[in-house]
């Protein structure tokens, strides 16, 4: 009974301690990860909407769509060269895991870039679909009902081996394009004195 | 016991993968490339050094009976720390080794070293072992890594985050994409291992067959 006391006792200081590790550890790099994560999130979406670099967070886009956003977390306003065009940020849900991903969508509603931010694919297959050769297919496409994998009708080339991930990245893209389509008939998009989404992001 | 003998035995004699069959899951699931085979290799490589070290330094007063449960929260202290200093300090390299890291806590060649030799052994001898261990690692990540790629992609060397396209070897139309998913894995660990029982089995000596 003693020596259960003991052991009990000597196992909790040991977890004690390594708690005060890891909470030291987790305030010493909070600020800087964030950081990080921060500056990751704005050359993404720099990089699908080229020559603009300053982004409007749109909030409230739950209420404004009412709930219905598909795969997409959060939306960005182009305020530059490409006002009325939006940068989205969707995470459909791929083979192993949410796929992060920004698209831009130029005023015109056409699609200006795709970058892949975060995934868990299959190393040598799923993350294939991270790559320009299979990004670069949804450039310029406008109509959210085109945007298919071939194997289900569509006209986007699935990367091989990984049919799941290349559908998961198709539908992100178009339900961008759903959202802006619908953002747009809104009416919050180009020139729309938008009361939403007061938060300068750079 | 000499520091260079403890290093050199993780390499062949004792190595993880191919001799102890350690740490079978994250083998199969990341020899997909050379270049993910290095990423966990050395990722493995630091953890398996830092946690050594520490164990060797605690081991006098763990007691016996709760050795196991200590290690385990150990490393997983360890593990925890080095992935939130990576991914402060140096975010390009934990972009790129980041997601070995949650591969690395499930590893039990680390809690295998742990217990076999570092809870009995001096800090250099611990550290030395815990560097042997982790190169032999990451030397059988590589060579099952570079046969997998070599055969599903057709290509070796390939490292994305780096913009490498790799060597070609294979054409297109020679590449089997089987050999990057699950049953190649199985299928080359297992060949692998076959062929490296059978050059290591003990010969008979002269010409006598029995």
């Amino acid at each position: 009974m003693r020596d259960t006391i003991r052991l009990s006792v000597i196992l909790g200081i040991i977890c004690v301690i390594s708690a005060l590790v890891l909470s030291g550890m987790y305030s010493l790099t909070r600020d800087r990860i964030e950081q990080a994560n921060a500056r990751k999130l704005e050359e993404a979406l720099a990089q699908v909407l080229p020559g603009q670099n300053s982004f409007k967070a749109f909030e409230d886009l739950g209420n404004a769509l009412n709930g219905s956003l598909g795969s997409v977390t959060e939306v960005y306003l182009a305020s530059g060269d490409d006002f009325g065009g939006i940068a989205a940020k969707a995470a459909p849900a791929g083979y192993g895991g949410p796929i992060e991903m920004v698209v831009g969508i130029a005023r015109d509603g056409a699609v200006r870039g795709v970058r892949i931010i975060s995934q868990s694919e299959t190393p040598g297959l799923g993350t294939e679909v991270t790559r320009d050769a299979f990004t670069g297919q949804f450039e310029g496409r406008s109509t959210p009902e085109s945007l298919k994998v071939k194997q289900d009708g569509g006209s986007i080339d699935a990367v091989t081996g990984a049919t799941i991930s290349s559908r998961a990245v198709t539908r992100g893209v178009s339900d961008v394009l759903d959202v802006f389509h619908r953002l747009s008939a809104l009416g919050v998009l180009a020139g729309g004195s938008s009361s939403a989404g007061e938060e300068e992001q750079n | 016991m000499s520091l260079r003998k403890d290093f050199a035995n993780g390499l062949l004699a004792e190595n993880p993968t191919f001799r102890l069959l350690l740490g079978m899951c994250p083998t199969l699931a990341v020899s997909t490339s050379v270049f993910n085979g290095i990423g966990m290799g050395l990722a493995a490589t630091f953890v398996l050094v830092g946690s050594n070290a520490i164990v060797s330094l605690v081991r006098s007063i763990i007691p016996e009976k709760i050795r196991i449960p200590c290690y385990v929260v150990i490393i997983a202290t360890f593990v925890t720390v080095v992935d939130l200093a990576m991914a402060g300090f140096t975010p390009a390299l934990h972009q790129t080794l980041g997601i070995f890291i949650p591969l690395i806590v499930v590893n039990c060649i680390i809690l295998a070293r742990a217990e076999a030799f570092a809870s009995k052994r001096a800090l250099l001898n611990s550290i030395a072992d815990g560097f042997g261990m982790g190169i032999g690692f990451t030397l059988a990540l590589v060579v099952l890594s570079l046969i997998r790629e070599m055969l599903g992609t057709g290509v070796v060397f390939a490292a994305p985050d780096f913009n490498f396209a790799g060597v070609k070897l294979l054409a297109d139309e020679y590449r089997s994409v089987i050999m990057i998913l699950a049953p190649g894995g199985f299928i080359t660990l297992g060949c692998t291992l076959g062929l490296i029982n059978w050059l290591s089995r003990p010969r008979s000596s002269g010409g006598s067959k029995s």
